[in-house]
């Protein structure tokens, strides 16, 4: 019973501090792994859509020119944004993710 | 014996022009042109283009950083002595590379500026220059007009050179320049080169730096015409301030200052030509991230590179930035170098020559690793 009881204890207890590895999706995750191969930094690979996550997926889209005028990528775009990274646009994103370029900002 | 010192107070400015169409010879794909701008002793990358947005800068060099810089992003300023080079940028016709450097990490000045002429890793290991081997592989030869061909554009190709004698200045003997001359010979050879150093000394002569201006002048003029020289390297020496290297005022914002109306120059007397131009600084390294004790900086790694002309279609920095904080300094002293300038000089000559980067990677820098940034600086 004792036994039982610690079981159930540890079970509660990585639910409650470790809840974003139980909610991990596999599209988020995707891109957070094909971000970490470039200089945009994605923050952990824990599949969890982070500011962090979406900061950079956006910045490299922009910079690679992938993004329409005013468009966010969001957690709902995930899957979306993963099948692109892994399709014939996978090397033009890899390259243009070596480096940051930071636009000019004229106002 | 040519002492380091020696070596940096007896080069002065110059200017030297090669790539002279040959007929039969010459094949002309893609006829852009390069001009290298060689800025020796070291230039201070931080003061020139301060990373404003980074809090460390303000922590790290307080003093170093000038009061008023153009804000060109929330990450980076550019200082404000950059007046036409600033034009440039907003006209989409500039960009900035920050934290780079050649692959060296010696500070040593005469390393540092065969390493980056040559393009190879290790100093002394090549008697041809990057560009020198790019023009070979572009069919670009011809004629350098200089007395001495500098490293970097000396290639197997190199047929001739000569030297014009209506630069300003040119005419004049300089005393260092003879005094330099001499401590390199023995015997009667340097006898002979101490009484011409007398007599330049009784004619009242003193030392001068040919004026990089005219120089930049006289290449751009050169460059414009048709069967003028694709290639040109000017020198701006004299970045090496150990010592009061200025903030808003001073030496090093002085130089900015050559350096930026260098750039003005070039592109107003290259004319129509300068669409067709792309023209890079390069300098040996970067300075300390801190203040040394005299007001200066001391040799570092990381700097900046400036790129402008008309082959730019859209300015940017470009930059992994790799932070301020002491943990993130090379050696907890100085700006790392993210960026190999190999890559820079490599996206140049893809852009002015039309070589592949492959080609460029594999005959001109001799390795293969070198990574692509043509789309990050030309696309």
């Amino acid at each position: 019973m004792a036994n039982f009881t610690k079981i159930i204890s540890i079970v509660l207890i990585n639910t409650f501090f470790f809840a974003p590895s139980l909610s991990a999706d596999t599209s988020i995750l995707c891109i957070q792994k094909f971000l970490k191969k470039t200089v945009f930094e994605p923050g952990l690979l824990d599949g969890v859509w982070g500011k962090q996550t979406e900061s950079s997926i956006n910045s490299l889209l922009d910079q690679a020119g992938m993004l329409k005028p005013n468009q966010e990528i969001s957690a709902l775009d995930a899957k979306e944004v993963c099948n692109l990274l892994h399709s014939s646009k996978s090397d033009e994103l890899l390259e243009s993710g070596k480096f940051k370029v930071f636009r000019i900002e004229t106002d | 014996m040519l002492t380091r010192r020696h070596f940096l107070s007896g080069t002065g400015a110059g200017l030297f022009l090669s790539g002279y169409p040959v007929h039969g010879f010459t094949k002309n794909a893609i006829e852009g042109r390069i001009v290298v701008v060689l800025l020796e002793g070291g230039m201070d990358g931080l003061l020139a283009v301060p990373p404003i947005g980074d809090d460390n800068l303000f922590k790290q060099r307080r003093a170093l950083v000038a009061s008023n810089p153009l804000k060109l992003n929330p990450l980076f300023g550019i200082h404000p002595n950059f007046k036409n080079f600033s034009s440039m940028l907003l006209n989409d016709e500039a960009s900035i590379i920050h934290a780079t450097s050649f692959p060296y990490v010696g500070r040593s000045h005469f390393e540092g500026q065969n390493v980056l002429q040559g393009g190879m890793l290790a100093p002394f290991s090549i008697k041809t220059g990057w560009l020198g081997r790019a023009m070979d592989i572009a069919n670009i030869a011809g004629k350098a007009m200089s007395l001495e061909t500098p490293l970097i554009i000396r290639g197997a190709n190199d047929l001739d050179n000569f030297y014009p004698a209506r630069i300003k200045h040119a005419r004049l003997p300089s005393s260092e320049t003879l005094r330099l001359i001499q401590s390199t010979h023995l015997n009667n050879a340097a006898k002979v080169i101490g009484k011409l150093t007398k007599n330049s000394m009784k004619m009242g002569v003193v030392s001068q730096a040919r004026d990089p201006l005219s120089l930049a002048a006289e290449a751009g003029r050169a460059m414009r015409g048709k069967d003028g020289p694709r290639v040109a390297v000017v020198k701006i020496p004299k970045f090496d301030d150990h010592s009061e290297i200025g903030t808003d005022t001073g030496h090093h914002p002085e130089l900015f200052t050559l350096v930026d109306r260098t750039f003005g120059k070039l592109k107003s007397e290259l004319k129509e030509e300068w669409n067709n131009t792309i023209v890079l600084t390069m300098t040996e390294f970067g300075r300390t991230v801190k203040e040394n004790g005299s007001a200066g900086t001391d040799h570092g790694y990381g700097s900046v590179g400036l790129l402008a002309g008309g082959l730019i279609n859209r300015s940017s920095v470009v930059a992994n930035w790799p932070g301020l904080s002491n943990k993130d300094l090379y050696e907890k002293r100085d700006l790392y170098a993210t960026i190999d300038y190999r890559s820079i000089c490599a996206a140049c000559l893809e852009a002015a020559f039309g070589l592949d980067h492959d080609l460029i990677s594999d005959r001109v820098f001799l390795d293969k690793s070198i990574p692509r940034t043509y789309g990050h600086i030309f696309g």
